[in-house]
């Protein structure tokens, strides 16, 4: 396994515990949505709420298989899912998901940090480049990003991404353990 | 008294260095430094440049000064590896309880440098008198909001000629609620304080954090009618102004660089455009 996904997967959990912080502090006790669509999808289970969260943080924490892409690949994203679904009360809007309306029925095109795309891409992170859709500003936002995708059959099967395409500009370690785990999932 | 900020954000590094002069002279937190990475970037040459020069300031000042007061070990407000302690008193965060690990070994370190003929002398909730002059300190308060990792740190008040002082150390606005009555207990004239870090907004900071932090310092400025230095974490964020209206319109509130009168150089909130990457 790639040592910085590895650091980027671990300060991924420490990002999603101070998240979880945060949501607590505001008095937050519903996900939004809920269940938490990710978190179902790769290992049937069900979070309602942001002490199921929290405890399924833990559970997550003693279980990832550092050796395993897979294990590392859906961890990261349902610890992105956490975050996204436990924010809604303690984040500026700026910092939620910026479009709603996802094309579903032609291949799709997601920029991870890097201006490197083409018109009618999908653009996760600041500064997006000229021509490409603004999804997110920051890198959690995938987890919204993926609920749209994994209700395309033509995008997606089970929890297999197909049609989608994935260009990362390499920067930081959050980036380092997204882009894998969207790799990963790749068909 | 006189107020003399010599290193802060608004002046071009990480720092709340403030040069009090009365009968005595008073530096409180005597340090400076850079943040190693913005925007994924490190710091600018005019950074490192920014960061000599108050380091040589703040170094000419100390050795001038009587007093120095370490808020707490975080290395822009504290510097072991300093040659000016020689002399002075020391007056400082207490290593021995409301500290966190990291801060405890370096308080240790701090406390192991010092020389011989420095007289180092735990602050926490106590007060000294030198001549007419008193120095007071709040017991710790949380560095930001409560039950986050960074440790506490002591906010000082300096009375001298009727006049009063307060420090605010890293209080972050204050966002709570003990810190802000203990400032307003304490009746400043002048207020150093340091505003929230709203530049991890989407990232480790709450917008709720950041409203508490507003709606507190508007209220310490209001019931004390206090005039307000306010730069630090605050001015590390493009949006300072914007996110920070209400408290900038007071007319009493101004950066370090506006108190001293001199033009802001904010150049970590700078870094991506001093970098050419905007």
């Amino acid at each position: 396994m790639d040592r910085y996904v590895v650091l980027g997967t671990k300060k991924l959990f420490s990002l999603t515990r101070t998240k979880l912080r945060l949501a607590e502090e505001a008095d937050t006790v519903e996900t939004r949505p809920s269940p938490l669509p990710l978190p179902k999808l790769f290992a049937g289970v069900e979070l309602n709420t942001v002490p199921d969260s929290r405890a399924y943080w833990q559970a997550l924490k003693d279980k990832v298989d550092y050796t395993d892409d897979l294990s590392v690949a859906s961890t990261t994203l349902e610890l992105c899912d956490i975050i996204e679904c436990v924010k809604y009360r303690f984040e500026l809007p700026e910092y939620m998901p910026l479009i709603n309306e996802i094309p579903s029925g032609k291949p799709l095109t997601i920029l991870l940090l890097t201006p490197d795309g083409s018109p009618g891409a999908l653009y996760i992170g600041e500064d997006p480049p000229p021509g490409v859709m603004h999804y997110s500003r920051v890198i959690s936002g995938i987890a919204p990003l993926l609920h749209h995708l994994y209700r395309s059959p033509y995008l997606s099967e089970g929890t297999r991404l197909r049609n989608v395409e994935v260009r990362y500009g390499g920067r930081n370690l959050l980036g380092n353990a997204v882009n894998h785990a969207l790799t990963a999932f790749l068909a | 008294m006189d107020v003399v900020p010599l290193a802060f954000e608004s002046l071009g590094v990480r720092s709340m260095a403030t040069l009090v002069e009365a009968e005595m002279k008073v530096l409180v937190d005597p340090s400076a430094a850079l943040g190693p990475l913005r925007y994924g970037l490190p710091p600018h040459p005019a950074e490192i440049e920014a960061l000599t020069a108050a380091k040589r300031r703040i170094h000419e000042a100390a050795l001038a000064s009587d007093i120095l007061v370490i808020t707490h070990y975080h290395f822009d407000h504290h510097d072991p590896g300093e040659s000016f302690y020689g002399g002075k008193t020391v007056l400082a965060k207490d290593i021995g309880s409301k500290i966190n690990k990291s801060q405890t070994e370096r308080g240790k370190y701090f406390a192991a440098q010092l020389p011989k003929d420095c007289s180092l002398l735990y602050a926490d909730g106590k007060t000294f008198e030198f001549g007419g002059m008193k120095i007071s300190f709040s017991q710790p308060f949380p560095h930001g909001p409560a039950g986050i990792n960074l440790g506490y740190v002591i906010m000082c008040r300096i009375e001298s000629e009727g006049e009063v002082i307060v420090h605010t150390s890293d209080v972050q606005g204050p966002i709570e609620d003990g810190a802000r009555d203990w400032i307003i207990d304490a009746g400043p004239d002048i207020l150093v304080v340091d505003g929230p870090p709203t530049y991890f907004l989407g990232y480790k900071f709450s917008v709720g954090n950041m409203e508490k932090a507003k709606s507190n310092l508007l209220r310490i400025i209001s019931e004390t009618g206090c005039e307000t230095i306010l730069d630090h974490h605050l001015l590390r964020d493009l949006k300072h102004r914007e996110r920070f209206a209400e408290v900038f319109a007071a007319e009493k509130a101004k950066s370090a660089a506006e108190y001293v009168g001199v033009e802001n150089n904010l150049l970590e909130m700078r870094r991506k455009e001093l970098w050419g990457k905007t």
